[in-house]
């Protein structure tokens, strides 16, 4: 467990984008390690913080509520688990939180594909329930803000990061639906990356 | 580092890697200050993306989560390295989650769609030793709660097991063979000659009637069966380290057999599931 400081520039950039991210940051990892110590008070105002968040993401991927409601649960059971093993040398809470829901998110989409039932799931998903899904995003300034840097992407860049973030493709899978070489796909999503991170770092 | 694999930091961050990639590209992070830096930051893309997804979960969500937390007891923190070390989780530089630890890279190259198979395959066995069944796919197992406390209580009656599981996968001579049999059970089995151990994982399980268990055999080159161990499922699903004679096995089944194992070490009951092994 090295506590290699060696995320300096990171600190910069989130201060340039979120002015209260430091306090909040403190506090979810406050509340974080006292759920580590068994504080089930300080879990449940942990997941009222983080919740709709978590569930969004996870609602995004797997495009089937029911489905991500359970993803969710044992995304927090988890959460709730592993808290003592949480390093804020690393990261922010959040960012411990996002990358294990979004990973959790993502496991589940492809072993359903692996299964065989994800094209018909999906295909069918996509039919009837993506409208609700929209409906229910919450629609707020921080969304707003994430389009405007979206919209400063190439397209090429803007679809491998959806296809990739949201669609739970992995780069090899991106460059066979593409039709691009397989170093591009890569390429696109990191300088895809970097420059929605350039953006929203400077937009506010 | 290579340019190639440091160009894989935004695929990383996004999770649009493979296993495989995942775990040599952890590998390569221990090393690259650099990769572990820009992951940090481009992390914080990922989130505000991931937040703009943002949507109210179902009320009854709350609850249950809360329910669950009861059922379950903190994980202490990982402190000094433990006997068996695992290097990837206690050393990546960067915030590494817990979970499923993934198959080492260096394995055997395999054509895609099996590589595919042996890592999905390879990622639910870790995910038992580490305590997740959320990877698998969920098809006719009950709620996700059950599951878990069920892994849970599963697991810590098996660390021993969970450790030799953890060790195996990371052996770097792992062969693995997979079967999907008509009545749907999904068997993988996991291989080291230089452990000498061997692990078999289950999925699509049926019900056991009372006083009954499964029992796998190793299947000799001359087609002989040997016991391999009995052992139960839960919601279909087992791990199993394979006793007896594995060195020479050339293919594993499983049958239904009395509790205990069958009389006379000779397989009896019905016969659901069968791997020939290949590698």
């Amino acid at each position: 467990m090295t506590a290699k400081p060696a995320l300096a520039p990171v600190t910069s950039v989130a201060g340039a984008g979120q002015v209260a991210d430091t306090t909040e940051a403190d506090e979810l990892a406050t509340l974080l390690v006292r759920g580590s110590r068994g504080d089930q008070t300080a879990f449940a105002e942990l997941y009222d913080r983080t919740s709709s968040s978590l569930y969004g993401l996870i609602l995004r991927v797997l495009r089937d509520p029911a489905q991500a409601s359970e993803v969710t649960q044992d995304v927090y059971l988890e959460i709730w688990q592993q808290a003592a093993r949480f390093d804020r040398a690393k990261g922010t809470a959040r960012s411990w939180m996002f990358t294990i829901a979004h990973r959790r998110a993502v496991d589940r989409v492809r072993s359903a594909e692996s299964a065989g039932a994800r094209d018909l799931k999906y295909g069918a998903k996509m039919a009837t329930e993506a409208p609700d899904v929209s409906e229910e995003v919450v629609d707020n300034l921080e969304a707003q803000r994430v389009r405007r840097a979206m919209a400063t992407l190439t397209d090429v860049q803007r679809d491998a990061i959806e296809l990739a973030y949201f669609g739970g493709y992995t780069h090899t899978e991106l460059a066979q639906m593409l039709k691009i070489p397989l170093g591009t796909a890569k390429t696109r999503i990191r300088d895809g990356l970097i420059r929605l991170r350039d953006a929203l770092g400077g937009g506010k | 580092m290579t340019e190639s694999i440091h160009y894989l930091t935004g695929a990383y961050a996004v999770d649009a890697v493979d296993d495989l990639e995942r775990a040599r590209f952890e590998a390569h992070l221990r090393d690259c200050e650099d990769c572990r830096e820009e992951i940090a930051s481009l992390r914080i893309a990922t989130i505000e993306l991931g937040t703009s997804a943002a949507a109210a979960p179902p009320p009854e969500l709350r609850a249950a989560v809360l329910e669950g937390i009861t059922r379950v007891r903190p994980l202490p923190p990982l402190t000094a390295p433990t006997p068996a070390p695992a290097p990837s989780r206690e050393t990546a530089g960067h915030p590494d989650i817990p979970g499923p630890r993934r198959g080492r890279g260096q394995v055997i190259e395999l054509p895609t769609a099996r590589r595919w198979r042996f890592v999905a395959a390879a990622a639910a066995v870790l995910a038992v030793a580490s305590l997740s069944w959320a990877v698998i796919s969920q098809r006719g197992a009950s709620t996700a709660r059950e599951q878990a406390s069920a892994s849970i209580s599963q697991v810590q009656e098996q660390t021993a097991e969970a450790r030799q599981v953890k060790a195996l996968l990371e052996a770097p001579d792992l062969k693995m063979d997979s079967a999907t049999d008509a009545s749907g059970v999904v068997t993988t089995v996991y291989r080291s000659s230089s452990l000498g151990t061997s692990a078999a994982m289950f999925s699509g399980l049926p019900n056991l009637p009372a006083g009954k268990q499964f029992e796998a055999w190793n299947r000799d080159p001359a087609f002989h069966v040997s016991p391999a161990g009995v052992f139960d499922a839960q919601n279909g699903r087992a791990l199993h380290m394979l006793t007896g004679q594995t060195e020479n096995a050339e293919g594993l089944a499983v049958t239904i057999e009395a509790a205990g194992g069958a009389p006379g070490n000779t397989p009896l009951g019905q016969l659901i599931a069968q791997v020939p092994f290949t590698t």
